[in-house]
């Protein structure tokens, strides 16, 4: 949330780490602030970017835990 | 001389234990006899805490602990199925190897808090069961002036008595004891051993423990064990000195172990 | 000193008096460098705090704490934000402890090794790590709509419930596995059952743990602000909340309303306001500190 703050809210497609951008936790944020009813296209979009979000944490969470298993294992 | 023989207290009829798949104990058939105290020696790993632990169903709150066999306290086997292990455990109590009063309480909570717990205090009787308690477990006199002090504080002899005290308040009718000076110095270990002397008088007791002196101290009885069998009980005194099993003897005279 | 003895004596003194010079140098560089790592983020962030608390002292008064936001950044005040930020965390606090708890009861003194504690520890363990944004995604999709809150503070405290369970969860069972076995022993002994043990006993020897993670998980739910736009708070209040079903806002929304308005005065007005949310958030903690070490004392 900080961080959208921080990297800007432009949605731009560059690897340059010193313009503005933005997350997918700001783009979410931005969409909520304006009326979002249910069944529209921006209400579908939030939840696709946040399943999207998700998968990712998800994914690395797996993977932090099969290494902090690894190294319990060990012991 | 030994005691003429008193009447049987507890019985245990091939009673088998196992910790997971690994069997700690192969079938034991035993006899404790009414106030009197039965120590029980072995190298360590022998089984004989798990056996004491088996006698008022501490072994199976282990994970993946069980027993099996027969355990007669009083005619009832406590192993059957209608048998509460909880209630058993008010009538066995247990003393353990490290003291372990409970950190978050007084004195004075400590030793009613098997009543408390259970939910069986008589407030009106508190202080005289804090009294007779201590008094029982030869601690009274060097507590009564901070009752209200953490359990704690005390010096670690200290603790066990109050640990002791507090399996008193429950006022069971036998005591198990599994090594409960192993971790004290010889003047709090001597404190002990008097106490158990004048424990006996009311109560049964069992004693697990590592020193063959202590038991020759100690034991009107005692049991040896080996690898998960009783190799022999028989009195203190002839086990001591005319063991009847080569094992016993190389043993207690020190050529294992 | 004999002939033969000499010559080893001699080499132990070579042995033990070898200069050490490069490694002793490679050991200080590191711990200067450990130094630095501690002491510069350290230093940025007190940097940070000061210069907001300068920032928004000059605004600091009675009339911002019980004022509502205005168009002019002198006459705004934090009174809605604030109430409502009390009402989100009492009542997320209020739902979220007394589950959060016995969900680690179960796990810790319950559940063993079985496969469904198993797997509800995996997914607590990828809760605690999922992006709060989500959360509030999850309280759009089920409270406000499913469950038909509406954009209320029910629906706004339920989702910050839910982010900070796996918080009092872990700390929980944390708080819960330092009580020894030995004194879980000794009620067993006693003959007490599971229940009284655990309430009698574990509990109260835990209780320093569980509340500081219940003291972290509130403050954690204070400065979330990103679940609770996606939920529907307001971001312009004029009013106080009157119940859990009315609409609300909260004091980080306030602040990041306030930093995201161009005109001058306003970031003033933010960093006033971050400096009430700083305090607060210190006050919170030094309460749980002090409850800490009453309940340790006795100890």
């Amino acid at each position: 949330m900080i961080v959208a703050i921080a990297a800007g809210q432009q949605p731009r497609l560059t690897l340059d780490p010193r313009v503005p951008v933005e997350t997918m936790t700001a783009y979410i944020v931005q969409v909520s602030m304006g009326d979002t009813p249910a069944g529209t296209l921006e209400y579908r979009t939030i939840f696709a970017v946040g399943a999207t979000l998700f998968a990712l944490t998800f994914v690395m969470n797996v993977l932090s835990q099969r290494l902090a298993q690894g190294k319990r294992g060990r012991l | 001389m030994p005691d003429p023989i008193k009447p049987v207290r507890i019985e245990t009829r091939g009673l088998r234990a196992w910790f997971g798949a690994k069997e700690a104990l192969h079938g034991i058939d035993m006899v404790f006899h009414d106030r009197e105290v039965t120590a029980i020696i072995g190298p360590s790993g022998c089984g004989k805490s798990t056996f004491i632990r088996c006698l008022n169903r501490m072994h199976e709150l282990v994970r993946g602990a069980r027993a099996e066999g027969q355990v007669i306290l009083d005619d009832v086997d406590v192993y059957g199925k209608d048998v509460d292990p909880v209630l058993l455990r008010r009538k066995v109590g247990m003393v353990f190897q490290k003291p372990n009063p409970f950190p978050t309480m007084s004195i004075r909570e400590n030793v009613l808090s098997g009543l408390r717990l259970t939910g069986r205090l008589d407030r009106s009787r508190a202080e005289e069961i804090v009294e007779r308690s201590l008094r029982g477990a030869a601690l009274w006199d060097e507590v009564k002036d901070q009752l209200d002090k953490g359990g704690a504080s005390l010096s670690g002899g200290q603790q066990q008595r109050l640990c002791i005290a507090r399996s008193l308040a429950v006022e069971p009718e036998v005591l198990l004891m599994d090594e409960p000076a192993s971790a004290l110095d010889p003047i709090a270990t001597a404190r002990i051993e008097d106490l158990i002397h004048e424990l006996k008088e009311q109560y049964t007791i069992a004693i697990v423990t590592h020193s063959m002196q202590q038991a020759a101290r100690v034991s009107d009885r005692t049991a040896f064990f080996l690898m998960g069998d009783l190799v022999e009980v028989d009195d203190t005194d002839n086990i001591f000195t005319s063991p009847k099993d080569q094992r016993t003897e190389d043993y207690i005279t020190g050529k294992f172990g | 000193m004999n002939e033969a003895t000499a010559p080893r004596a001699r080499t132990a003194r070579a042995e033990l008096t070898a200069s050490r010079a490069g490694s002793k140098r490679l050991e200080k560089a590191f711990l200067a460098l450990c130094l630095v790592s501690v002491f510069a983020p350290l230093a940025l962030l007190l940097y940070l705090v000061g210069e907001t608390t300068l920032d928004g002292l000059g605004r600091l008064s009675w009339d911002f704490l019980t004022g509502y936001p205005s168009r002019k950044a002198e006459k705004a005040g934090i009174l809605p934000a604030l109430v409502g930020s009390v009402y989100l965390i009492t009542l997320a606090a209020g739902m979220a402890l007394p589950v959060g708890v016995g969900a680690a009861i179960y796990l810790e003194e319950y559940g063993g090794r079985s496969r469904l504690a198993r797997l509800i520890e995996v997914n607590i363990a990828n809760l605690a790590g999922v992006p709060s944004v989500i959360y509030g995604l999850l309280g759009l999709g089920v409270f406000v709509r499913f469950l038909g809150l509406d954009r209320s503070l029910l629906a706004g405290a339920a989702t910050l419930a839910l982010l900070v369970l796996p918080i009092v969860i872990i700390s929980s069972r944390e708080a819960m596995r330092t009580v020894q076995d030995n004194v879980r022993e000794a009620a067993y002994g006693l003959g007490a059952t599971r229940w009284q043990v655990i309430r009698s006993v574990i509990l109260p020897q835990a209780l320093p743990g569980i509340l500081t993670g219940a003291i972290l998980a509130v403050s954690r739910a204070m400065g979330e602000t990103a679940p609770l736009i996606v939920v529907g708070a307001l971001t312009y209040m004029t009013f106080l909340p009157d119940g859990p079903m009315s609409p609300f806002t909260a004091l980080p929304i306030q602040i990041f309303n306030w930093v995201s308005r161009p005109k001058a005065g306003f970031d003033i007005n933010a960093a006033a306001g971050i400096t009430v949310l700083l305090l607060t958030l210190l006050a919170m903690n030094a309460t749980a500190i002090w409850i800490r070490q009453r309940a340790q004392r006795r100890a």
